[in-house]
């Protein structure tokens, strides 16, 4: 019987077929309880000197083999999972193999100080892997600049953004227009720090010159929010305009057209429409309204539990939990409504 | 009773990068009756140890039929009734003599005493006992071929195949060799023997095939073989005139002069013509003897007809 | 059964008197004896080195003897023509093939034990010298997981001495040599396949990469090193189907091993 099957090379691949098969079961039993990738901390063994030892001399190799399982890990994983300490590790062995690696600095510090769900949101680090970048790469007028979106976006610091968009700028072998292009930012970042102007121009470039669809749709939102401030704005100048000449706010937006007050009710970004907020005599956007709402409430609820943290209770009502915000030098976010938050002290939720 | 029946046996060979075929056994046919030593002749290359290894089934068969004890090339059930002494035997040299007759004994399924007993015997028999503790890397070639004859005899088996048994062997060594091979005959083993040395074969075999360029041209008594050679005499007279040459006139006698003697060529047909002319003018005689009368005259003849035959593959 | 007994114990006698195997072997007892200097200038991290470095040692020297005297395996016999004698006696090819794989199976297990319990010795030494030390970073000393990190290992080389023997049984020491290594640093990155197979959007390809995935060895599977040094959950669920997952890949390489042997010509 086995011999017949042996001395039969197509029943022979068919039994180890058969049994191939059979081990799949075990094979995803046992990757049910180690995961299917070996865990990656092994890697904080290693420092970067012992690795380049090890590689032979074949340190770009292996920096390129560092980059394919940190992109692959970190790409399929969820937020949770994700540890900044591991990613900025594997990025600073990956750049320590192979220094001139300017594609590892970018997308590892980008990825890195991005907010979720885009990024990690560890800003110190993902500049800490920044800093090195130009240090390795002088003449790369990229790691500056996008060293320079990150403090203008995110750390607001505008000083420090338009100091590296200036160095940007100084870089051999930039054309003309670009040079023109990256002092104009570091004007604007200097003078109208926080300008809606400059971080339009931001956006564009990053929606132009990154090639992963996540960020691409992040920069495209981002553009369409600007757009949706600058509605906001002409509305809400029209609006008190209104009310100014007939000391009340119009039933509907649409009354601003008609008495002549705006051109256009223009179309809002995200196609939701904008709505009058009689309470502060603004226009807001619906999109940009309710974002605002539930980064707000979440943010309060956060403090609210830090506040349970430090007195062992959650604040008694919504008063007590102002004066515990403002007394920690933080911004107290009003109801984008006028209206007051609700609260339930049981829980210590903030609520629209 | 036949014991192997080769039947028009074709064997072929890839061989090279590109895997040409090469057709080593070009339809080989013979068998071997029991009880008899068969002697399976042949110069080198010409195709006795492939025919072996076929009947063995360690290679395929490319055409023809083997039957060996009534089964099929290869069979494993066969085996056990067969010993096999590979032509240079080599053997796992970090073995000592005894563990390899154990080793083999084992695949044959003997165990324990029984095993122990054979060995002893096997050792005593092919002269090896103060070689048993030694390693077989120690061994001299004459001695691999005893130990390899050893194994072969294991099992006690029906039929022998033994390819090259004198080979690397001493003058004594091979008279101990034929002794044994023909006891083992005396028992009622079936022998079948393979040689490039005539000597070997002429005296020990009943039947003799003979195989050039991968082909049995003959197979026979060695009797029968022999009948169809014809054979040269010499002979050689001590300081005659040369009136003797003269005489001889008609027949076909070849004469020329070596150190003083006068050596005389002829055919075996007319060697009773040639002496009693020679005793009648009182020559003196110093010795007459066949030039040739083997299986080599054979091989020649034959490979003569086979146009060269082929070589070495 | 009896056949394929004997044949494995003849293997195990060769390698048995293989020189080359001592001097790895002696090689290995150098590094496990070796980490004990490593730890002493280790800044109190006795344990981890010697655990780390010890099964380190097993693990390589291990596969290293597994790779060597696998190619060498089948192609050996066949290339010194002592096959003729095997084949001449009432032995099937599959037994053969299987006797070869048990007999090196055996030999490398012998070696384990011999490295492990050496290297036991040591961490037995470190502990009683710097228990409290080990207790205090490490949270335990582990002796369990260090053991299960062996018994890994020995299934890893199960699995590398079928590759080997795979190969053996068609081509030469050398290239036997080649294709088992190119395998074993496959299968010591197989995971990389399957993530990487997540991220190709082809369906037919992804497809493939998958497939492949499943085929090759999972040699990484059979990395518990960690746990050894720093405790975790080695359940007799994860051995058990580990262990699984080892023997009946071992035995798709016995067999494929047969298969292509029951073809080959002794020419």
């Amino acid at each position: 019987m086995f011999e017949s099957v042996v001395r039969s090379p197509y029943r022979g691949l068919l039994v180890i077929a058969f049994l191939l098969v059979v081990s799949i079961p075990f094979q995803k039993r046992v990757e049910g309880m180690r995961g299917k990738f070996r865990v990656v901390e092994e890697s904080l063994y290693f420092s970067s000197a012992s690795l380049k030892r090890l590689s032979l001399g074949y340190e770009e190799l292996l920096a390129d083999i560092y980059w394919l399982r940190a992109i692959q890990y970190f790409g399929g994983r969820s937020v949770e999972e994700r540890d900044p300490e591991l990613l900025y590790h594997y990025f600073d062995i990956i750049t320590d193999l192979d220094p001139k690696f300017v594609n590892a600095y970018r997308y590892g510090g980008t990825f890195l100080a991005e907010p979720p769900p885009l990024g990690l949101g560890d800003i110190e680090r993902g500049i800490k892997l920044f800093d090195k970048g130009r240090k390795n790469n002088p003449e790369n007028f990229r790691l500056p600049l996008e060293e320079a979106f990150i403090y203008y976006l995110y750390v607001k610091d505008y000083k420090r953004a338009a100091e590296l968009f200036k160095e940007a700028s100084e870089k051999p072998g930039l054309s003309e227009f670009r040079r023109a292009s990256l002092r104009g930012m570091a004007a604007s970042s200097l003078s109208k720090g926080g300008s809606r102007e400059l971080a339009r121009r931001i956006w564009e470039e990053i929606y132009r010159t990154t090639t992963i669809e996540g960020r691409k749709e992040f920069a495209l939102r981002n553009l369409k929010e600007l757009d949706a401030m600058d509605m906001e704005d002409l509305l809400t100048q029209a609006l008190r305009r209104y009310i100014g000449i007939y000391g009340h706010g119009p039933s509907a937006l649409s009354e601003l057209k008609r008495k002549g007050l705006v051109k256009e009710i223009p179309k809002e970004p995200f196609g939701r429409g904008f709505v009058i907020v009689y309470k502060l005599d603004k226009v807001r956007s619906k999109t940009l309204l309710e974002q605002e709402l539930k980064y707000n409430t979440a943010y309060l609820s956060g403090a609210s539990r830090r506040f349970k943290r430090s007195f062992g209770r959650y604040p008694r009502d919504l008063e007590e939990l102002k004066d515990f915000i403002r007394e920690n030098g933080w911004d107290f976010p009003e109801h984008p409504l006028g209206k007051e938050y609700s609260y339930n002290p049981e829980t210590g939720t903030v609520g629209e | 009773m036949i014991v192997l029946k080769v039947d028009n046996l074709i064997k072929d060979y890839p061989t090279g990068f590109l895997r040409k075929k090469v057709r080593v056994l070009k339809g080989v046919s013979f068998f071997v009756n029991r009880g008899e030593i068969f002697g399976f002749v042949g110069p080198n290359g010409a195709g006795k140890t492939t025919t072996f290894k076929a009947v063995l089934g360690f290679v395929g068969i490319t055409g023809g039929s083997v039957s060996i004890m009534g089964r099929p090339a290869g069979d494993v059930s066969v085996k056990k009734h067969i010993g096999y002494l590979p032509e240079n035997p080599y053997f796992y040299d970090y073995l000592t003599g005894e563990e390899l007759l154990r080793y083999m004994g084992q695949l044959h399924g003997i165990n324990g005493k029984a095993l122990l007993k054979r060995i002893d015997e096997l050792l005593e028999k092919v002269n090896m006992t103060h070689a048993r503790k030694v390693q077989l890397r120690k061994y001299s070639k004459g001695m691999l071929q005893r130990i390899g004859i050893a194994q072969a005899l294991i099992n006690d088996p029906e039929f022998l195949i033994l390819d090259e048994p004198m080979s690397g062997l001493d003058p004594i060594g091979q008279r101990e060799i034929r002794e044994l091979i023909l006891e083992e005959r005396k028992k009622g083993k079936t022998i079948i023997l393979s040689s490039h040395i005539l000597s070997d074969v002429e005296t020990m075999c009943d039947r003799v095939g003979v195989i050039i360029g991968g082909r049995v041209v003959r197979t026979g008594e060695l009797g029968e073989l022999l009948e169809d050679i014809h054979t040269d005499y010499e002979m050689l007279l001590r300081d005659t005139d040369l009136e003797v040459v003269d005489r001889l006139g008609d027949l076909k006698v070849k004469v020329e002069k070596r150190a003083g003697f006068i050596v005389l060529r002829f055919d075996e047909d007319i060697k009773s013509r040639v002496i009693e002319v020679v005793s009648s003018l009182g020559a003196d005689i110093v010795s007459l003897y066949p030039l040739r009368k083997s299986l080599e005259g054979l091989f020649v003849k034959e490979m003569g007809q086979n146009s060269g035959g082929e070589q070495k593959r | 059964m009896k056949t394929i007994l004997a044949v494995a114990y003849n293997t195990f006698v060769e390698a048995k008197r293989d020189r080359v195997l001592y001097s790895l072997l002696l090689f290995a007892f150098l590094m496990i004896l070796s980490s004990l200097i490593f730890a002493s200038i280790s800044a109190e991290q006795y344990n981890k080195i010697v655990k780390d470095l010890g099964l380190t040692a097993i693990s390589l020297i291990g596969i290293v003897i597994s790779v060597f005297l696998g190619t060498g395996l089948v192609h050996k016999e066949i290339d010194k023509k002592t096959v003729y004698n095997i084949f001449s006696k009432p032995v099937r090819r599959y037994e053969f093939v299987v006797g070869k794989y048990l007999g090196l199976s055996f030999t490398l297990l012998v070696n384990t034990v011999a490295m492990g319990f050496i290297l036991f010795l040591i961490v037995l030494y470190t502990e009683l010298r710097h228990g409290d030390f080990i207790r205090f970073y490490y949270g335990g000393n582990y002796f369990m997981e260090f053991f299960k990190a062996i018994y890994f290992e020995y299934l890893e080389f199960l699995i590398v001495i079928g590759i080997a023997l795979v190969f053996s049984s068609f081509t030469t020491p050398i290239m036997s040599l080649l294709f088992t290594f190119f395998l074993f640093v496959i299968g010591r990155f197989s995971g990389d396949i399957l993530i990487f197979a997540e991220g190709v959007k082809n369906r037919v390809l992804r497809g493939l990469l998958e497939v492949i995935y499943r085929v090759v060895p999972h040699l990484e599977k059979f990395d518990v090193r960690r746990e050894a040094v720093y405790g975790g959950s080695i359940n007799p669920e994860l051995i058990l189907y580990t262990t699984a997952y080892a023997v009946i890949y071992a035995s798709v390489l016995v067999f494929l091993s047969i298969i292509i042997f029951e073809k080959r010509e002794f020419r």
